[in-house]
């Protein structure tokens, strides 16, 4: 028996929403440490991991593992039902052919329940190492995602270099090239905005953008995200939640032949 | 040994038995229930001769059959008519008169049979001889249900007949005389051990004399040869020499001249020239296919018009196809005999004995020569057929690739629809993300161990 209780939808909602364009199925792992999540996209070049931890909900119950294979689209429109302010229940069986989600409004007295067919998905799981990054750099979410969109409209492609001075976006594409540089930066009254790099050596990686903006819409989720960059391995983008509940990618870097 | 063929020749006085009578109005009576049916009874049979029910040595069923206590048993063959040209016998006296009046005024129905009588099938019973030993195999092995391997007593032929008799109790009657138990009992002391004890002869099977004499029976049926039937469809086919394509063809054969029977290159040579032939005439069928198509419309035809004429058509056609080494056609026959023999009046259980100690390596007859080329035979056929599936284009499709494409087009409905749901599944951004340029990237399981 599984029984979630969220104060708030609204964390749910983003975090599928997030999700909902990389990967089209995947499973919601349930154990008593919280949901867990990890899933591929149908290239395999990037891997999402979402882990919401049991104190994130109040109450949270769970007495068996369980995995509810979700299709992402149907869990979002079932989840468009909830308002942010709705508190959300997660409910399923020991062996479950449905998800049970209760919304609730406090405010109104309502009460709406959807019940979701679950359905059997065969994942495969990778096992992902504690990584001592070369680069590690946080910065306002919404500036990546700005960053990432701006570049986007010139090339698929986008080289990050990192060194003591800055952080170095640059990207070259048919009608012309571009680059944002941001320096890393203390603002007392916001801390939000602050721009943190960490580097033990200079890093030089491309990606490709279409997947950075698709993590960028998790930038809802979280004021500051973190970027993590090592030589020839998977950029990490990471949204800390709430608790130590977290919203990771990754993404395999484009190395070898430049167009 | 008896077969169909045999049978005929052996017989000579004939007699009618009409078991219910029919009147010969003009408008026709309902259907008989039962029916005359003519057997041809073996001659010089005595008059205590019976037809009695006996229980059938290898189906365990009860069968009629003709006991005559100083000749011996008989069985009823059918010699059948064929399905597709309906025949029936008139049955008049005119000719017979001189045979039939007692035997007919004695039963009453003589008025039925001199108005003629038409039977509705033309099958004629023939009685013909068969060994007693195969009735007594079943009492001198009984089957044993408790141990596999039960004591063999030795036991007087009473205890024996005894067991035959529970079996079969119309015989009875038949052992109380002394001629039918002598014989029984001479035919028993082929297959059996003998003890004298007191005044009393012991008989114990023996099976090394039962193999020895199935066997000698079977050497026999080859001898005087098999029936065409089984010559055809069991010896002929089982050594047909598939042919390949025509360029593959020769090959094979060759192969096979070189490694089977070395002087045996003129009748060889037949078959490929044959093959030739069809192939210019008729481009599209198989050569081997055409050939044997041919050799088979002859055997039917056979069987409608018994003529000799066909009979020396067919083996004209028959005798070059079989093409094997020397003896494996003879051993080959030898099986198929004693197959036949086995199948039909010895038990199971005592056929797998005999199966396995005919073909043990101790066996006097070695099959070896014949297994080797069945199984080179059997290889050739698979590569043949191999072939012809690959390279034949010719052919029409035949119900089976009917089905098979109904099959694959089921398949395919069910594929697309999956993957439409899928599809419908399937968010914006996943769809998009499909176009993302994703060359120089690796696969993350590159980076990360599977769990």
């Amino acid at each position: 028996m599984l029984e979630a209780r969220l104060e708030q939808a609204d964390l749910l909602k983003k975090v599928v929403d997030a999700i909902k364009d990389l990967v089209q199925d995947c499973n919601f792992d349930c154990n008593d440490s919280g949901v867990a999540l990890q899933a591929m996209d149908n290239s395999h070049v990037a891997l999402v991991s979402m882990m919401l931890k049991a104190e994130s909900f109040s109450p949270y119950r769970c007495d068996r593992n369980v995995a509810l294979g979700v299709n992402l689209t149907s869990l979002t429109k079932v989840l468009r039902a909830a308002q942010n302010e709705d508190i959300l229940t997660l409910k399923a069986e020991d062996a479950p052919d449905v998800l049970n989600l209760v919304f609730e409004n406090t405010d109104s007295d309502r009460l709406s329940e959807y019940d979701l067919k679950l359905m059997d998905i065969d994942q495969e799981h990778l096992g992902i190492p504690d990584t001592e990054y070369a680069a590690t750099i946080s910065l306002p979410s919404v500036e990546f995602r700005r960053i990432c969109v701006d570049l986007m409209a010139l090339s698929e492609s986008v080289s990050i270099e990192t060194s003591k001075d800055g952080i170095k976006f640059s990207c070259a594409g048919d009608i012309g090239n571009g680059a944002v540089t941001l320096r890393p930066n203390t603002n007392v009254e916001k801390p939000d905005q602050n721009v943190e790099i960490e580097l033990t050596e200079p890093v030089a990686l491309t990606f490709s953008l279409k997947y950075l903006v698709n993590f960028c819409k998790a930038a809802g989720l979280s004021k500051t995200v973190k970027l993590c960059l090592s030589n020839e391995v998977p950029l990490l983008v990471e949204y800390a939640l709430a608790g130590s509940s977290y919203l990771r990618f990754y993404l395999a870097p484009k190395i070898g032949d430049e167009e | 040994m008896k077969t169909r063929t045999k049978g005929a020749t052996k017989t000579a006085s004939e007699d009618f038995e009409v078991s219910k009578s029919m009147s010969a109005k003009v408008q026709l009576n309902p259907d008989s229930p039962n029916p005359a049916r003519i057997f041809v009874l073996p001659e010089g049979i005595t008059p205590e001769a019976r037809i009695i029910s006996l229980t059938n040595p290898r189906y365990h069923s009860k069968d009629r059959y003709v006991v005559c206590p100083v000749r011996g048993f008989y069985e009823f063959k059918v010699v059948g008519v064929p399905k597709m040209t309906p025949r029936s016998w008139l049955l008049s006296r005119s000719g017979t008169e001189a045979e039939i009046p007692a035997d007919a005024a004695d039963n009453g129905v003589d008025s039925n049979l001199a108005r003629g009588y038409v039977t509705r099938t033309a099958d004629i019973f023939i009685a013909t001889p068969v060994d007693p030993i195969f009735f007594l195999l079943p009492a001198l092995s009984p089957t044993s249900k408790n141990s596999d391997a039960p004591k063999r007593l030795f036991l007087s032929s009473d205890d024996y007949f005894e067991r035959v008799v529970s079996d079969s109790p119309h015989l009875g009657s038949f052992l109380r005389r002394d001629n039918l138990r002598n014989l029984l009992e001479k035919r028993m002391q082929a297959i059996c051990e003998t003890v004298e004890a007191g005044e009393e002869t012991m008989y114990r099977l023996d099976e090394e004399r039962l193999l020895k004499e199935v066997l000698q029976k079977a050497r026999r049926m080859v001898e005087r040869g098999l029936p065409a039937s089984i010559e055809e469809k069991l010896v002929r086919k089982a050594l047909e020499v598939p042919m390949l394509s025509i360029t593959r063809d020769e090959n094979s054969l060759q192969d096979l001249e070189e490694r089977d029977c070395p002087q045996g290159t003129s009748h060889l040579l037949t078959p490929s020239s044959e093959a030739r032939d069809s192939q210019a005439t008729a481009s599209s069928t198989d050569s081997a296919a055409s050939s044997f198509s041919h050799a088979s419309t002859a055997f039917t035809s056979f069987s409608e018009e018994s003529t000799s004429t066909e009979l020396a058509q067919e083996s004209k056609i028959i005798s070059p196809k079989i093409v094997a080494p020397d003896g494996v056609a003879e051993l080959l026959r030898l099986r198929v005999a004693l197959d036949f023999l086995c199948s039909n009046y010895i038990t199971p259980h005592m056929t797998d004995k005999i199966n396995t100690a005919m073909y043990s390596p101790t066996s006097s007859v070695d099959f070896r020569p014949l297994s080797t080329h069945l199984e080179h035979l059997s290889k050739l056929r698979r590569e043949a057929a191999a072939t012809r599936s690959f390279g034949d284009y010719s052919r029409k499709r035949s119900l089976q690739d009917d089905e098979d494409a109904e099959i694959r087009a089921e398949k395919k409905r069910k594929m697309e629809e999956e993957e439409k749901r899928k599809k419908a599944g399937e968010s914006l951004g996943v769809k998009r993300l499909k176009k993302a340029n994703i060359t120089g990237m690796k696969k993350l399981s590159e980076f990360f161990k599977k769990n």
